[in-house]
């Protein structure tokens, strides 16, 4: 569905080199810190900056050869654009209609309803959050194969969160779509993503399955004594503390049988993120 | 008209209609502009300017908080993005004309002091190619150099046409030729064939102008 292959977009003081994939069917998360890549490859994916190397294959045609026909397909919500602030949600349904084909209007309303979006406000006179709500239901409304998501829960509270993160799973649910999302929210990733990627310095650091990262990465927590005597092989990442040493291991069950004295913590990817990206190896 | 023109058209006449207090501003200046000196080629130019401005607001609005990058993910073209500003700037300049010309010219018979229609509504629809080469001159401006730059920004291309002009006098001057026999010249040559050429000319510029802001927008980046 989506290939990035070496892609390269070089500023002044970033570079992000990027390689990932997104199978039909799959929901795919893009973690890491603030200024890490995340908005930019986003941004790459849909044609919006220049890349200086590498190829984007969206729905297996390169990004630059997508036609209005294709782009039909793709919904986006972006960390920090929108609809321009000076229209109405009534005023962008005929726009929508006559912009994609199987817009469906009926469909818009009752989910602006249930979201609590007024029809008829100016959308520069929303709340963040319901800016988000819009953007969300504007790229579920046409029956897009490809969702392309950056931030798509930030400014929302919990409970719009849940129910927009339950509108993703069911939209998902047929096996024919796929999602790339980020979020600074790692639970809304650890619910809803197959996979994720993280991404550190505009390069990505990490990539595996979200159910093995949560069932078989681990934190352990040990003095140095112990440290010393166990067997390193499966460390990926160590961090210095005031007890000894937080070590991330990616072979959880392996140090549970064999070192039953150590403490270790269930992976999350709060953790993993947090180990990966402040520890040396 | 393909999907994506009428999509863009739909979002900038709804733009234009969420901007009601600034047209009865319009309305109001105009009317006293009206009852003061009631000149109906004045007045439709009047209009025809003040309608063509909201191309450019259009394009205002819709870099609004960074709106462009989100409005370019929607199944458009850069191109179709350019092709409907113009469409756009040639709408809303050239119906309010039509119209208005229209309305001044009933009401003018009714009153009993209707001219001669043809000199009339040709002096009116001279209106048009002055306000559309604004036009022209002003979206690839506002397109490269955004709402507030493009303020000064459009100085400049002023600047070289008034340069041009002056260097143009000075050049017949030294050359000996005065103005009179320029336009003794002018007047000898065909009617048809001026038109002709301002038509060329007109729609060269026109082309040009569509051209530079084709190469804008495609080079973008959001």
């Amino acid at each position: 569905m989506l290939k990035l292959n070496n892609v390269v977009k070089q500023y002044d003081k970033f570079r992000l080199e990027c390689t990932m994939e997104v199978p039909v069917g799959q929901v795919t998360g893009l973690i890491g810190r603030n200024g890490a890549g995340k908005s930019t490859a986003f941004k790459s994916i849909l044609g919006l900056i220049r890349t200086d190397g590498g190829t984007i294959e969206v729905f297996g045609k390169n990004v630059n050869d997508l036609t209005t026909k294709d782009k039909e397909q793709i919904g986006v919500v972006l960390a920090d654009s929108g609809f321009s602030g000076y229209l109405t949600i009534k005023d962008l349904m005929p726009m929508l209609n006559a912009m994609y084909a199987d817009f469906s209007k009926e469909k818009f309303v009752k989910d602006c309803e249930r979201m609590e979006l007024p029809l008829n406000k100016k959308i520069k006179d929303f709340s963040t959050g319901m800016k988000r709500k819009l953007q969300i239901l504007a790229a579920l409304s046409h029956n897009a194969k490809l969702l392309v998501l950056d931030e798509p829960t930030a400014g929302l509270d919990v409970i719009a969160r849940d129910e927009l993160l339950n509108l993703l799973r069911e939209y998902v649910e047929d096996g024919e779509r796929s999602v790339i999302i980020s979020s600074h929210i790692s639970s809304d990733l650890e619910g809803l993503c197959d996979d994720v990627y993280m991404i550190e310095n505009g390069k990505i650091i990490l990539h595996e399955e979200t159910d093995v990262l949560l069932s078989e990465y681990g934190l352990i927590k040990a003095t140095n004594e112990q440290f010393d005597k166990m067997d390193q092989s499966y460390i990926l990442k160590i961090k210095k503390e005031k007890f000894g040493v937080s070590c991330l291991t990616n072979q959880k069950q392996f140090y549970q049988d064999n070192y039953p004295e150590l403490v270790i913590e269930r992976g999350s990817i709060d953790e993993v993120i947090t180990m990966m990206i402040s520890s040396a190896s | 008209m393909c999907n994506s023109i009428k999509g863009l058209l739909i979002k900038d006449f709804n733009l234009l209609k969420g901007q009601k207090n600034f047209f009865l501003g319009i309305l109001v200046l105009w009317a006293v502009v009206g009852v003061c000196n009631f000149d109906p080629v004045f007045l439709v130019a009047y209009v025809m300017m003040m309608f063509s401005f909201f191309t450019l607001s259009t394009l205002s609005y819709d870099e609004y908080e960074n709106g462009a990058a989100y409005l370019f993910t929607l199944p458009i073209t850069r191109k179709d993005y350019v092709i409907e500003k113009y469409l756009f700037g040639f709408l809303t300049s050239t119906v309010p004309c039509i119209v208005i010309s229209v309305i001044f010219y009933v009401v003018l018979a009714v009153m009993g002091s209707a001219t001669d229609p043809v000199e009339y509504f040709v002096g009116s629809a001279m209106v048009l190619p002055i306000a559309w080469l604004i036009l022209a001159l002003e979206i690839p401006v506002q397109l490269k150099f955004g709402r507030e730059k493009s303020r000064i920004a459009i100085l400049i291309p002023l600047g070289v046409v008034a340069v041009i002009v002056m260097l143009g006098v000075r050049l017949c001057d030294a050359a000996g030729i005065g103005k009179p026999e320029i336009i003794d010249q002018i007047s000898n040559v065909n009617g048809g064939m001026i038109l002709a050429i301002a038509a060329v000319v007109f729609v060269v510029l026109l082309w040009i102008s569509y051209t530079i802001s084709c190469r804008i927008v495609e080079k973008k980046q959001f």
